[in-house]
């Protein structure tokens, strides 16, 4: 059975890139398209192995999301890795406290991102 | 140099690393307040503000190069909409070197032709971009912080571009 990744971006160009990486490697896709619609698709779907964030989304941003999940105890802990087009140390920190497992700066390298979700996933 | 340059120069920089992530190295081919003649069917809009800067960035292609750039089958609307996103991320880490942070808001995408964006005293300086598959422009107009002087940038202060990295 394929794992389930979950991708939270509202960009859909990120989002079908992402899945064009991963689904070639046999990951299953669910896609959000922003911290709330990532939250719900969570609660919706208990076998996602890891979420793929975006930070800047409206409505709820990726890191209001992790906290979300952070805070949550119905909600199942998944890995988490952000993919975003922030560098910045302070954001990286607060994302690693809320619990990510890693920070991806766009575009990214589709081999990496593979290598990261397989390990990950494991 | 004053701020003004600083940030121009900065954002054409910006502008050809992105371009050349997507394997699409365009030529710098120059500034201009002369409007463009191009049709850009397309551009993607996005805002900034922060203490010291604030201000809009304007990325238009023309439809054949942002055709050719595009990573996937999504909606040519939603991709100019993250390449102006990616621009201005870019932007906002370098300008981290000089100490001073801004905050995006949500790119806007406009389509419509023969686009010239304008300042009070006259137009704004395009930075044009250019291959064989068409041509970019780049259009940045900030207000700065009165006292504000974005001084000698440290080294890098931001996560590289297309870097990862993993928490234990």
């Amino acid at each position: 059975m394929s794992k389930r990744v979950l991708v939270v971006d509202d960009s859909a160009t990120v989002r079908q890139q992402v899945g064009n990486a991963l689904q070639q490697a046999g990951y299953e896709i669910v896609e959000a398209v922003d911290g709330a619609d990532g939250l719900s698709k969570l609660a919706d779907n208990s076998d996602i192995s890891m979420v793929i964030c975006d930070i800047n989304m409206p409505r709820m941003n990726g890191l209001e999301m992790i906290e979300h999940i952070a805070q949550s105890k119905t909600i199942k802990k998944v890995p988490v890795v952000m993919l975003t087009t922030e560098g910045q140390p302070a954001l990286i920190q607060r994302a690693r406290q809320a619990g990510a497992k890693g920070w991806i700066v766009k575009p990214f390298k589709p081999d990496l991102l593979l290598a990261a979700v397989n390990k990950l996933t494991a | 140099m004053d701020n003004g340059k600083i940030l121009q120069d900065l954002l054409v920089e910006c502008a050809g690393a992105l371009f050349s992530a997507y394997n699409s190295p365009l030529t710098f081919t120059g500034t201009t307040t002369t409007p463009e003649s191009q049709s850009f069917v397309l551009s993607g809009v996005i805002g900034f503000a922060g203490t010291d800067l604030r201000g809009t960035l304007l990325l238009a292609m023309t439809s054949g190069l942002l055709e050719d750039l595009s990573p996937s089958s999504a909606s040519m609307r939603d991709w100019i909409a993250e390449l102006s996103n990616q621009l201005l991320g870019r932007f906002k880490n370098q300008l981290l070197r000089f100490g001073t942070e801004i905050y995006a808001t949500t790119p806007s995408v406009l389509r419509g032709e023969l686009l010239t964006p304008l300042r009070p005293r006259g137009a704004l300086a395009g930075h044009r971009f250019e291959s064989t598959r068409g041509t970019a422009c780049v259009w940045l107009d900030t207000e700065i912080r009165e006292g504000f002087s974005l001084g000698t940038p440290a080294a890098d202060v931001a996560q590289a571009e297309g870097e990862s990295l993993f928490f234990d």
